[in-house]
């Protein structure tokens, strides 16, 4: 009786197992098999190799180098504390460190899971060696952003990041993956789509650790093009090198094609520090320190031009026939308008002065008499022929416009009217006037260039496709407006006296103009901008210090620096 | 020899052997890489010693008298509790768990041997009293001599293994014909301690649990052996994917495979049609030995009996239960076919005496 209810039971145990086993693999059968699967086929990613950046003598600026990283199955380790021995050594780092770090990933206990990122090559080869001794360790090889010039182009590269999930759905049908680096910034994102590959894929058949066992298909990736730039890498670097401990902007271009040589925003960044985990410190710095360190002071800050705006009024009122060659004037320190003393720079006047001088001086009170001559609609549209209160369209993100002010925008903006003292202001280049620094240069290029406005850019060629520069547009000076004002420039630089002296150089002859804008409540900004070979321009250089309270003096030797450098550099021939 | 002796029943052997063969077979399967160039294991190779040497045992035993060895039965039961006091004290832990006693040469695991000297300590003590069946005092000691064992195996921690001596001593009373009053009140206490017990539950076997409930839980943690184990065992269909050829365990998807996670191999390998063939191995084993039960009249025998048959029945009830996700994960041994020397050893021990027994007819 009792053997009887025990079997009973027994029988109950084994018809719940066979019929579980029935559920399971007869009824449930074709659900586990496609799981089963999707277990051990996987389409593995083959990652397109980002575009390679390329300066203009092929030097290569940016560009996707492998990447070795350490990384740990905690399944499958034996002996825990023999591996933290071992990769503390390995990875040069405290064995609590590693113990930490390799604990962090055991809530995923099957999958690999990365301890250090980009080991290097000789600790990837000592990492091969050790890997038998120890199970569970692997290493896992991916692919690396480097930047070539680090800081010393970080706004012309710009940098990489991983899509947000906002980015992403716009993404999407471009086909991009939520593992895909997109630009951030600068070229690398001008040209993302261009420099993004397509990844290929592999289906394979697949171990637990995702290892490929046998291969059923493949598609290459296709590699991301690369893209060449104008930019001169050792004329970038040197830039850099003399100016990064100042705040500002420093572009030399080609006048006569609007090739981009150099362009340096300072503070600058180094790109990586935003793909390298360990750099978090550097990043934050960068992100958080009150000076925007991102902001490319180049082509997205506007400033006041001061004096190196005189260039227009000068050609403007020479166009428009209120002064010649020989008009003088005479300075005495000041001008009164209305009931208002505006002062020279040069208290004690600069006494009789004809155009060239005024250049060379940079007379103010000159100016004012030329700018009140042909009045703020005059200096509005000659600053608008030269390019002035518009972007250049260069090809980087985020250009800002600069401001030029007329009678309405002050009525507009101030609910005032149009003072004779803001003509007087507008002339010497402060007041309501704002420029880039791009724009300043692209507006004295005009005077290396026949009167030509050029199209500043730096990407020259994407893959195989040459990018052709756009045709220059005239400003419609007459040929002897933009001589009697080169003049002046050149007079400015090599005479004595004149105020751009510090960029003279015995070996050719640079042409340009100084200026120092008043900043209400600040430090001065030092301007400087110039060409050269005089006769034959080749390079023109625009230097903005910022806040820097040294003036156009200043900012004239920076320049001058950069000249001589791009001559042994080869680029004034 | 005593007088009346019969012969061993060949059908249980031959069930048992036939099992043997099956370990050695998934031992195999389940210890081949896909892609390695290691043909045979050095596990297989342990594994077949390990089986010879239980089967060497097994024929040494069925030709013992039973009896005699009952003798002994108190002095294995307390040097079986030294050795468990033994690992608590002395053993290192693995994979979390202090269970093996590492003598050097092999390594022991006491509480695989706690099970069948907990089996001759009831035999002898029931046997003694066989006058006072149905006493107080018959149940009260009974569940004395398996406390301490219980205690110390359940904090080793394998609560699988303890778990397992819990219908091992209520079938041996419940065959042996003591008060089911008894019986059934002590059920009803120990389910009202429940919550108690959860208390005292290790993190790792609560998770175990949880999972139980949810594998979705923790895919990757501890759910992902629960949801391996049942994508091999449903995606083996009804004739499997044939021997070798199975893909969760030989691109080690499943781990445990050769261990505890044996089932799993040979459902995915053998489908639906191998585990029936598997399961009804262990039937035949439990069926005459439920014959051998109904046949003798010697307690001492049946209660010995009882204890095997429940012991391995349980043991294969809980083990594939757990792979095909109708259990929690207990780290209980698919007997004789999961490999482990250990396990060999003591079902081979208890299929012996099931043998020694069988010789015992009712004329």
């Amino acid at each position: 009786m009792r053997l009887k209810i025990f079997s009973r039971i027994l029988l109950v145990f084994l018809v719940f197992l066979v019929s579980g086993l029935f559920h399971t693999q007869i009824l449930q059968h074709r659900a586990y098999k496609i799981m089963s699967e999707k277990n051990r086929l996987r389409v593995l990613p083959l990652l397109a190799p980002r575009g390679t950046i390329i300066d203009r003598t092929g030097k290569i600026i940016a560009k996707d180098i492998l990447s070795f990283d350490a990384a740990v199955i905690h399944s499958e380790i034996r002996d825990r504390e023999k591996l933290v021995q071992a990769l503390a050594e390995l990875l040069d780092s405290t064995t609590d460190e590693v113990r930490m770090t390799i604990a962090k990933g055991r809530t995923m206990p099957y999958v690999p899971y990365v301890i250090r990122k980009d080991i290097g090559m000789q600790a990837a080869i000592q990492l091969e060696e050790i890997i038998t001794d120890h199970p569970g360790l692997i290493l896992q090889v991916s692919t690396r952003r480097k930047y070539f010039l680090g800081k010393a182009a970080g706004h012309i590269t710009g940098y990489i990041g991983l899509p947000t999930q906002k980015e992403l759905e716009k993404l999407k049908p471009y086909g991009y993956e939520i593992s895909d680096y997109i630009g951030r910034s600068g070229v690398e994102s001008v040209c993302d789509t261009y420099l993004k590959g397509e990844d290929g894929g592999k289906d394979v058949e697949v171990d637990h650790r995702g290892r490929e066992v046998s291969v059923l298909g493949y598609k290459e990736p296709v590699p991301g093009k690369n893209v060449y730039l104008t930019i001169d890498s050792d004329l970038q670097e040197y830039v850099s090198e003399i100016f990064s401990d100042r705040r500002g902007a420093v572009i030399a271009m080609d006048p006569g094609t609007g090739e981009i040589r150099a362009l340096f925003s300072s503070p600058s960044y180094d790109p990586e520090i935003f793909i390298d985990r360990k750099r978090q410190k550097e990043r934050v710095e960068v992100m958080c320190s009150g000076v925007p360190v991102l902001l490319d002071r180049a082509v997205a800050a506007k400033y006041p031009p001061g004096s190196v705006f005189k260039l227009v009024v000068a050609s403007g009122a020479l166009e428009e026939g209120k002064i010649n060659a020989r008009t003088e004037v005479v300075c005495t320190g000041g001008i009164t308008i209305g009931r208002r003393v505006f002062g020279c720079w040069e208290k004690a006047g600069h006494g009789v002065q004809v155009l060239s001088d005024a250049l060379k001086n940079s007379c103010d009170v000159f100016f004012y008499r030329a700018g009140l001559a042909i009045d703020v609609e005059g200096i509005a549209q000659y600053a608008s022929k030269f390019g002035l209160g518009n972007i250049t369209n260069i090809d980087l993100p985020g250009e800002v416009k600069g401001v030029v002010p007329d009678r309405q925008m002050k009525m507009l903006q101030k609910k005032e009217n149009w003072y004779p003292g803001d003509t007087a202001n507008f002339s010497i280049g402060q007041g309501f006037l704002l420029a880039t620094p791009i724009e300043v240069l692209r507006m004295a290029s005009v005077f290396a260039n026949n009167g030509n406005l050029v199209k500043p850019f730096m990407i020259r060629q994407i893959g195989d496709l040459k990018i052709c520069p756009s045709e220059p547009i005239s400003v419609g000076l007459g040929a002897n407006t933009v001589d009697l004002v080169r003049e002046g420039m050149r007079r400015c630089v090599n005479e004595q006296g004149g105020t751009g002296n510090n960029a003279a150089s015995p070996d050719f002859v640079v042409a340009g103009k100084t200026g120092t804008a008043q900043v209400s409540g600040g430090k001065t900004h030092g301007w400087f901008v110039a060409f050269a070979p005089f006769e034959k321009p080749k390079l023109s250089v625009v230097v903005l210090d910022e806040s820097g309270g040294l003036g156009g003096h200043y900012a004239a030797e920076i320049a001058g620096k950069v000249f001589k450098k791009a001559k042994e550099l080869g680029l004034l021939e | 020899m005593r007088p009346g002796r019969g012969r061993i029943d060949k059908i249980m052997l031959g069930a048992a052997l036939f099992i043997a063969l099956l370990g050695i077979i998934f031992v195999y399967s389940a210890t081949t890489v896909k892609g390695s160039s290691v043909a045979v294991s050095p596990l297989v190779l342990k594994q077949i010693m390990w089986v010879g040497i239980s089967v060497a045992v097994l024929f040494l035993i069925a030709n013992l008298e039973y009896i005699y060895v009952l003798n002994y039965a108190y002095i294995f039961y307390f040097v079986n509790i030294i050795l468990l006091l033994a690992v608590l004290l002395f053993a290192g832990e693995r994979y979390g768990a202090k269970r093996w006693l590492d003598l050097g040469f092999l390594s022991l695991q006491p509480s695989e041997f706690a099970k069948v000297s907990i089996i001759f300590v009831l035999a002898a003590f029931l046997g003694d009293r066989k006058e006072r069946v149905g006493s107080f005092s018959n149940f009260l000691f009974s569940l004395l001599l398996v406390g301490p064992a219980f205690l110390l195996i359940l904090v080793q921690p394998d609560l699988g293994t303890a778990l397992l001596l819990v219908p091992v001593l209520f079938a041996i009373l419940l065959i042996n014909g003591e008060n089911i009053k008894y019986i059934l009140g002590t059920f009803a206490i120990g389910g009202a301690c429940m919550p108690i017990f959860w208390h005292f539950l290790k993190t790792y076997q609560k998770t175990r649990l949880t999972v139980f409930i949810n594998p979705n839980a923790d895919p990757l943690g501890a759910g992902y052996t629960i949801i391996q184990s049942k994508i091999a065992i449903g995606s083996g269909g009804l004739l499997g994917k044939g021997w070798l050829n199975g893909t969760q365990s030989h691109l080690k998807f499943l781990p445990e495979r050769h261990n505890d996670f044996i089932f799993s191999v040979i459902g995915e390998e053998w489908g639906f049609v191998g585990a029936l063939v598997v399961i009804s191995l262990y039937a035949v084993i439990v069926i005459r030995g439920i014959k051998i039960i109904a046949g003798l009249d010697d307690v001492y025998g049946k209660v010995m009996a009882t204890g095997f048959v429940t012991l391995i029945a349980f043991q294969v009830v809980t083990n594939i239960s757990m792979t095909v996700g109708l259990m929690p994960v207990v780290g209980i041994p698919l007997p004789l076919i999961s490999y482990g020397g250990s396990n060999a050893l003591a079902f081979m021990t208890g299929i012996g005496f099931l043998l020694s027994i069988s010789r015992e007819r009712k004329r």
